[in-house]
């Protein structure tokens, strides 16, 4: 007993820790590669399709993307509307509708078939903001 | 007599060769602890949401940072891949533009019959007592120049095997 304790006192044990510094180095640069640094977000949506609505709301919305680029924009309900716009002014277009029709919270989007996904991508984004409810059609 | 300057000088070599000079690596080990544990986080989402090679993804602003459902569906310019599997592949037209296979239904049959394994799937786990994630959502990762006449054919085919809920994966602006 008392001679393990002199010993213990003499000689300090020490860990050597190079082979783990090694693994680790080897690892962190894996996974530093193999990293993806883009920042990938979700757009909720949901398909339209008719009759899916338990209750009818007092006011729908309808935007046909056209060709070009424009969109016809609808609203069916209490206070029935229709408008063609360029895709520039579709924000400042549904900001001044919400405001005439704050309990427009469900819509449909009818993109053309052979429109680019990014396109269509873009109108829901904008109308998403405005329209929390908006789901895609077409079908 | 030895002078002052060669004193020092021996006395100095003596110390050296007895005394080994090693690294202090114990802070060094910490910091890649903290990397190591930092980089198992962030790949620990459950779901990889990375599009495969080729796969160039819209951006859009408004987006949310809900849980990633369990399912995948990725629309490449090749193909339909469902988890990573091909279902559908597009013809290659002369314009160069993406097109899915002529068919007389408005889905497709493939997606459809995977989609429908993986239901059966995830009710086999649901009755086992495993967790299972909204039986309802599904992720499609779309390439940005595909048509959305592909894109509703997904949508139309996933929606009819009661995977309603789409979650459109972007890059966030």
């Amino acid at each position: 007993m008392m001679v393990g304790d002199g010993n213990s006192n003499q000689a300090e044990v020490e860990l050597n820790l190079a082979p783990i510094i090694d693994c680790m180095v080897v690892l962190v640069t894996f996974m530093l590669i193999s990293a993806s640094f883009l920042s990938i977000g979700i757009l909720e949506t949901s398909v339209a399709a008719p009759g899916a609505a338990d209750k009818q709301p007092d006011y729908s919305l309808e935007l046909k993307i056209l060709s070009n680029g424009n969109l016809n924009l609808e609203i069916t309900g209490k206070k029935s509307l229709k408008r063609s716009i360029a895709s520039a002014d579709l924000e400042k277009s549904l900001e001044e509708i919400k405001a005439t029709h704050p309990d427009l919270n469900s819509g449909v989007i009818i993109p053309g078939d052979e429109m680019p996904f990014e396109q269509v991508i873009q109108v829901l984004d904008k109308t998403k903001k405005f329209v929390p409810g908006v789901s895609l059609g077409g079908v | 007599m030895i002078p002052a300057k060669t004193k020092h000088v021996r006395k100095r070599k003596a110390y050296s060769q007895n005394d080994e000079m090693s690294l202090n690596i114990t802070a060094l080990a910490d910091v890649f602890v903290i990397l190591l544990v930092f980089l198992l986080k962030s790949y620990a989402s459950g779901l990889d949401v990375t599009p495969g090679q080729g796969v160039q993804l819209a951006n859009a602003k408004n987006t949310t940072e809900g849980a990633v459902p369990g399912l995948k569906i990725e629309i490449s310019k090749d193909g339909v891949y469902l988890e990573g599997v091909k279902s559908v592949g597009f013809e290659e037209s002369a314009d160069g533009k993406v097109r899915a296979p002529a068919s007389a239904v408005p889905y497709f049959p493939e997606l459809q019959k995977g989609l429908s394994e993986a239901r059966s799937k995830r009710e086999w786990l649901k009755n086992q007592g495993a967790a299972v994630p909204n039986e309802k959502e599904v992720l499609i990762v779309s390439d940005k120049g595909v048509p959305y006449s592909v894109v509703k054919k997904v949508l139309i085919t996933a929606t009819m095997e009661g995977f309603s809920d789409a979650k459109l994966a972007v890059i966030r602006e």
